[in-house]
């Protein structure tokens, strides 16, 4: 058992102190600074949030799109980019829907941690 | 910078410039890009035709510089004498050194300008080029002149030349990067895709900035001072540099102005079309800005794999890998109607 709180929280509780205190009293370099210190703690605290279910819901997609089963998600990957890149998701192709579903679902997730703003109507 | 460095400096300034004599009067080095170090120099100079105060720019490689794409010293000095006399804004150059011995690294000197720019502030702060109508059309005419330098060109000679049409060139170069990369990107390879299904013949070939985009290029309380940043010049398609220079991902949040979110399309269109005597084929622009999108995702990765693989700990280049999922959906947004 990890100590409470969880990293999850830390991250949060310590990013607050620095957009509440620390951010105002500063300008230039240094808040530029602070500011990317910020986002880096923001994207570390909504990956721990994800947890591994993001890779989990990648495989699961990515063994529907490629019809096989996924063992390795690098590997299974590499093999959707070469069918894309043979034209098999081209337009009027079968399985153009799916793998513009499946690309869509996984970008969301990342961007979920990366940059959730993006995602907002 | 060092006193030896320094007093070798002088001695061959002087002789470049032409000058009796060079004092370096104030040295200081500038926050520069991740590549390359610049230096402000204040120079007094005695005697010569440039005799009295200068203030130069001193730019050499930075001692962890590795981006293989990027020019030497020797050739960026080419590029911006070949521009300056094209009639582009640019910082005027001076001088080149490729001997190592005067400064431990090849170096060449400019004239300063002033400004900032800083694409974040840039877009909000309208103290910097208050007329942003005149910086949307400025920044059109200085492109048609760029695009005017037509190959061959002897001092460029350098530039990679190729037969095939730039759109298939950069879809091949970015191929080959993610293929070796530890990593794949099914979605940029949904957009490289499209791109090749939808890549433009081969047409007029120009001379292309490569990076030509809010924050780089300078402006103060009056207007543009010049553009920077010429590391990726090349022969390409000029409507790649428009495209990249209106693409979403170049507007610092200003999505409200789509020429770089400092002014509107038509009045920088406009504006080149009459420089150059040339009409823009509008149609073609959507293709180069999914283009941008895609090449700016596979630079991203490259930054952000000089992080992660220990060559140069970086926050800013670690925080550039996090903006691939964002260019991501926006090619996905951009392409899958057709």
């Amino acid at each position: 058992m990890r100590e409470q709180p969880t990293g999850e929280s830390l991250l949060q509780c310590a990013r607050e102190v620095l957009k509440i205190h620390v951010l105002p009293q500063l300008q230039g370099d240094t808040k530029r600074d602070v500011l990317m210190v910020m986002n880096a703690m923001g994207i570390a605290q909504r990956e721990l949030q994800q947890g591994t279910l993001p890779e989990e819901n990648e495989k699961q997609s990515l063994a529907a799109v490629l019809g096989e089963p996924v063992f390795d998600v690098a590997q299974a990957n590499r093999e959707l980019v070469a069918r894309i890149r043979a034209g098999v998701a081209d337009p009027d192709t079968a399985e153009r829907a799916a793998v513009l579903n499946h690309l869509r679902r996984v970008a969301e997730a990342r961007l979920q941690a990366s940059n959730p703003k993006v995602l907002k109507p | 910078m060092n006193d030896i460095q320094k007093q070798s400096l002088e001695v061959f300034l002087a002789d470049a410039l032409a000058a009796n004599s060079v004092e370096i009067v104030k040295a200081g080095l500038l926050s520069g890009g991740a590549v390359q170090e610049n230096w402000a120099l204040d120079l007094q100079l005695a005697g010569g035709p440039l005799e009295g105060e200068l203030q130069t720019v001193l730019r050499c490689d930075s001692p962890t510089a590795g981006v293989a794409i990027s020019h030497g010293r020797a050739q960026e000095f080419a590029l911006l004498q070949t521009v300056f006399n094209a009639g582009v804004t640019v910082p005027q150059p001076l001088c080149l050194c490729t001997d190592l011995s005067v400064f431990g690294r090849p170096f060449f000197v400019m004239r300063r300008i002033g400004g900032t720019a800083a694409g974040h502030v840039l877009v909000k702060d309208t103290r910097y080029a208050p007329d942003r109508v005149e910086l949307a059309r400025r920044l059109g005419c200085e492109l048609a002149r760029i695009h005017s330098v037509r190959p061959p060109v002897e001092a460029l000679a350098f530039l990679q030349t190729y037969a095939e049409s730039p759109a298939l060139h950069r879809i091949h170069s970015h191929r080959a990067y993610l293929d070796q990369h530890h990593t794949a990107y099914p979605a940029l390879e949904w957009g490289l895709r499209w791109l090749e299904r939808h890549a433009p013949e081969r047409g007029l070939i120009a001379l292309a900035h490569g990076d030509f985009r809010t924050g780089n290029y300078m402006v103060d309380e009056r207007g543009l001072t010049g553009i920077l940043d010429w590391e990726f010049a090349g022969w390409s398609d000029p409507l790649e540099d428009i495209g990249w220079l209106c693409a979403k991902c170049w507007r610092f949040g200003r999505d409200d102005l789509q020429a770089g979110g400092i002014g509107t399309r038509e009045d920088f269109y406009q504006a080149y079309e009459a420089e150059a005597g040339r009409a823009i084929d509008r149609d073609q622009i959507h293709y180069w800005e999914v283009m941008a999108h895609v090449r700016w995702a596979t630079v991203a990765i490259e930054q952000a794999q000089r992080h992660c693989s220990g060559e140069e700990n970086s926050l800013l280049l670690a925080l550039t890998g996090h903006i691939v999922p964002e260019l991501e959906w926006e090619i996905l947004n951009m392409t899958e109607a057709n």
